[in-house]
């Protein structure tokens, strides 16, 4: 296919872009004992490109022989035509950048591919009933496994032309509880870059059926937790959840240029001195991120990005055009979900490097707290204000963990959050591989980092 | 392509399905075409135009299910589709339960197909998007996104029990997004949009809504804290989707109620909420833009009463969860098309006025977990009023409690019932005994 698109574009006047791709995705649910999905999903076709009149237009195609994708490209010229007519201020000459070459296919892609569909369920049908057995209070549980391959091309007039292989596997599981009329979810799940071993030999699958279950039955009568400011010890998914969502989204840098909160904050301070946060293409510290790529969807390679150094804002996260629009190297963070969709600046893997505490002594050292656990959805908006929700809290008094109590939705002002951290462990994980960000069109991302001890507003009852 | 061709074609699939051994099967098949500008960073960015066709199949053998959906058509694709939805079903659990709807008529929803946007030219478009976005413009607003985009839809589900249900379709829809900013200031972000099925009016709704977009951002400049308390709070129908509809709509499932994750599994016909509540789903409403004639499986779908006054006067079920309930298909699969909540007498002045401390939420950013229903989360873009009395917008303030209690609740309904965004028509919510969190 990249030939083909080479030589569609070497026809072609001006800058175009070529993208292939192909998705195939897996997927099985199995809950009270029924198969309730077992489906198979093939979504392809060729996303096209073009800037002309100083305007980006985009055309795509289902079919991926010559004449439709340059049929595709004629009608992606006319839309540039289009918006131009409206578009105040020009697009200029993208940025020369050095660009992807050759083709990739990152680990595990082969391994899975050549894991026979029925074993893959048989285990999702397995954990089910397994999980089910472990207590009497739960009536239900849900198990989920999804694996999207998939299969890219990326070429331009400029330069680039690779083409990559990759896959993701994901993992659910959800247990229902009822005792006394009280009821609980108990939710866990993980996603990688990566073959099936590298999935079951994540930190969050090992004992993931115990430790749904016992998260269901353990929460049944537990009390709320009170609203108010507190001190809080995140655990390594809500501080991928706070990397991701209250500072990663305010630093996209077309969220920059509509005047977000992090706009002419470049080599200020944001956080204190324990912070560095940085967005990544590749998997730092622990292998195997959900976000992983070996380049973005304009054939830059991907790097590892600093946002945040030692609290000092570094970097915003561009595409081509938002660089060329700053005057610095794209990052490799033009990202389309499908091949009917445009290139986006989208976060890959975002977290925040460890420190030196062990989160043994960051609890010890916590007169009164809590330990908030399991991350939920979240958002943030340009002032840098965000929520997340959490599964559940464990009380911290006098250095000693305590009761536990029902999910907390916490929140805060990214920046003034980042200034109160004052412990970050030595423990990392990458630990939001399931999840997916949502900015128009999905993305799969992953974030993690250490522990983190700071203080923020907890949304509990009065 | 014309609708009888991708009848056709789902047809021909269901065929390859049959042909390869399946005692039933089911296809749905959707071709669109879809024309969109997109405005970023205050400016025009990008035009695009993608044409998808798609196909989804399900199949039944020895009472196991397999499913497989593509956009791929070229030789024998849909064969192998059709081959992979095969072997899924070979190794899937057996379900007795399983089942397709019989063959069955449904009526026309008239009103959805506009020829006008069917062959509306970009010129048009573009113009479009030019008044709306100069409505939404305004000097104390930074405009982070809008969208605007013509759909035109055909539709076609076919089975092998001869039900046959196609639809055709156009939609024009506008979305608005950013936030108040001056070089002091940056306002909580927000927006607002909508949907119309002809070309005719599309304008003076979509230049209606920008104001609804500006007006909610302006109103939120110097926001001050607010005081923690429990007690009354007022919902706009922004908020009630997630707070109030969501959960509803997934304890009056069949299917929860089959999983056992349903609390209202005994309650019909019983008080489940404060006699302030009427809902109904009404599928027809075209303000609404999910009016459609049938639901997923291509069962007819019907003006449903929910909730009168209070009380549950429903579940809702698809053919299967019917089959396994031992009851009939209400038209849900896929879920309610037409919420539609009954307005109250007082105006939202009178709802306010007789309050002591009040916030009136306005965008509520936050989770909800169906099961318990507790819900937690930042009330945005809100305000605070005291004895009756405007005060200020608020910043930092959360909001907490319980959907069983919140329907429970509800002291008053306004009696003015938005559409908004085109999703859902309801009136305005005072509600009690919600815990606010002031930072």
């Amino acid at each position: 296919m990249r030939s083909l698109l080479e030589e569609i574009v070497r026809g072609q006047a001006g800058w175009v872009e070529l993208r292939h791709h192909r998705r195939r995705q897996n997927d099985f649910t199995v809950q009270k004992g029924r198969v309730d999905v077992a489906n198979a999903q093939t979504i392809g076709g060729v996303g096209v490109r073009v800037l002309e009149d100083g305007s980006f237009g985009f055309a795509s195609s289902v079919e991926t022989d010559r004449g439709s994708i340059e049929k595709a490209v004629e009608r992606a010229r006319a839309n540039a035509r289009e918006v131009s007519k409206l578009q105040s201020k020009k697009v200029g000459e993208l940025p020369v950048v050095e660009f992807a070459k050759g083709d990739f296919v990152l680990d595990g892609y082969e391994e899975l591919e050549n894991k026979p569909l029925d074993e893959k369920l048989q285990a999702v049908i397995d954990m089910e009933k397994e999980t089910v057995g472990k207590a009497g209070a739960i009536h239900t549980v849900m198990s989920t496994y999804r694996e999207i391959f998939e299969e890219k091309a990326v070429v331009t007039s400029d330069g680039a032309s690779a083409s990559q292989k990759l896959v993701r596997p994901e993992l659910r599981l959800n247990a229902f509880a009822e005792k006394d009329g009280d009821h609980n979810v108990g939710s866990n799940s993980l996603g990688v870059t990566g073959g099936w071993n590298c999935l079951f030999n994540h930190p969050t699958a090992d004992g993931i059926i115990e430790k749904t279950a016992k998260q269901a039955v353990d929460l049944l009568g537990a009390p709320h937790i009170p609203g108010g400011q507190a001190t809080v010890i995140l655990e390594p998914s809500l501080v991928g959840l706070l990397a991701h969502e209250a500072i990663g989204h305010t630093v996209e840098a077309d969220f920059v240029l509509s005047g977000s909160v992090a706009a002419g904050k470049i080599g200020k301070r944001v956080g204190s001195d324990l912070v560095t946060l940085c967005d990544s293409g590749h998997s730092e510290i622990m292998g195997n991120a959900g976000g992983e790529m070996p380049f973005d969807d304009e054939g830059i390679p991907v790097q590892d990005t600093v946002v945040i150094e030692n609290g000092i804002l570094k970097s915003y996260l561009h595409n081509r055009e938002s660089a060329a629009e700053f005057g610095v190297a794209p990052t490799g963070n033009g990202r389309a979900w499908l091949y009917k969709d445009e290139p986006l600046i989208r976060m890959r893997n975002t977290y925040l490097r460890p420190g030196t505490t062990p989160l043994e002594e960051m609890i010890a050292s916590t007169r009164e707290g809590y330990l908030i656990v399991g991350a939920g959805s979240g958002q943030a908006d340009a002032t840098g204000e965000f929520m997340f929700g959490s599964s559940y809290a464990v009380e911290i008094k006098d250095g000693k963990l305590g009761r536990k109590l029902r999910e907390a939705t916490i929140s805060g002002v990214a920046f003034d959050v980042l200034q109160t951290i004052d412990a970050v462990s030595t423990e990392f994980r990458w630990d939001l591989g399931s999840g997916y960000c949502g900015k128009w069109q999905p993305a799969k991302v992953d974030a993690g980092g250490p522990y983190v001890r700071c203080r923020l507003t907890l949304g509990g009852r009065q | 392509m014309r609708l009888d061709e991708l009848k056709n074609r789902a047809d021909a699939f269901l065929g390859e399905a049959m042909q390869r051994g399946a005692d039933e099967a089911e296809v749905g098949a959707s071709h669109r075409v879809v024309d969109r500008i997109v405005f970023e960073k205050n400016d025009f960015q990008l035009a695009s135009s993608n044409t998808t066709l798609t196909f989804a199949l399900e199949v039944h053998k020895d009472q196991c299910k397999g499913s497989a959906v593509t956009n791929e058509t070229v030789g024998d694709a849909l064969g192998a589709s059709a081959d992979a939805a095969m072997t899924l079903a070979g190794f899937s659990l057996p379900d007795e339960h399983l089942c397709f709807p019989e063959a069955q008529k449904h009526d026309e929803v008239p009103g959805r197909f506009d020829a006008e946007l069917q062959e509306l030219s970009p010129e048009k478009l573009r113009g479009f998007a030019a008044d709306f976005l100069a409505a939404g413009r305004h000097e104390k607003i930074s405009i982070d996104g809008a969208e605007l985009q013509v759909t035109r839809e055909l539709e076609a589900i076919v089975n092998s029990k001869g039900l046959v249900a196609t639809d055709q379709a156009t939609q024009l829809s506008w979305v608005i997004s950013g936030m108040g900013k001056t070089e002091t200031e940056v306002t909580s972000f927000d927006w607002y949009g909508g949907n119309a099925w002809n070309w005719d009016g599309s304008k003076e709704r979509s230049l209606a809504d920008a104001d609804v977009f500006k007006d909610k951002l302006l109103r939120c400049f110097n926001p001050q804290k607010g005081q923690s308390y429990e007690g009354k709070v007022l919902l706009a129908p922004a908020v009630l989707g997630e707070l109030i509809f969501g959960p509803l709509q997934f304890h009056i499932s069949g299917r929860q109620i089959m999983d056992g994750k349903s609390r209202w599994e005994k309650e019909l016909g019983k008080q489940v909420a404060s006699d302030c509540l009427t809902l109904i789903d009404d599928p027809f409403d075209l303000d609404l833009f999910s009016a459609a004639p049938y639901d997923g499986e291509g069962v007819a779908k019907r003006r449903t009463p929910i909730i009168e006054k209070g009380m549950l006067k429903t579940h809702l079920d698809s053919t299967y969860s019917a089959k396994k309930r031992g009851t009939v298909s209400t038209g849900h699969a896929g879920g309610m098309k037409g919420i539609s909540v009954a307005p109250g007498a007082a105006s939202i002045d009178e709802l306010i006025a007789g309050t002591d401390k009040l916030v009136v939420v306005e965008r509520f950013s936050g989770n909800l977990n169906p099961v318990t229903g507790d819900f937690s989360g930042v009330a945005k873009g809100s305000h605070w009023y005291e004895k009756g009395e405007y005060k200020h917008p608020l910043i930092e303030t959360m909001i907490a409690g319980n959907f069983f209690d919140l329907v429970k609740n509800i002291v008053a309904v306004s009696n003015k019932a938005d559409h908004y965004m085109n999703e859902y028509k309801s009136p305005w919510m005072l509600v009690d005994g919600v815990s606010v969190t002031a930072s």
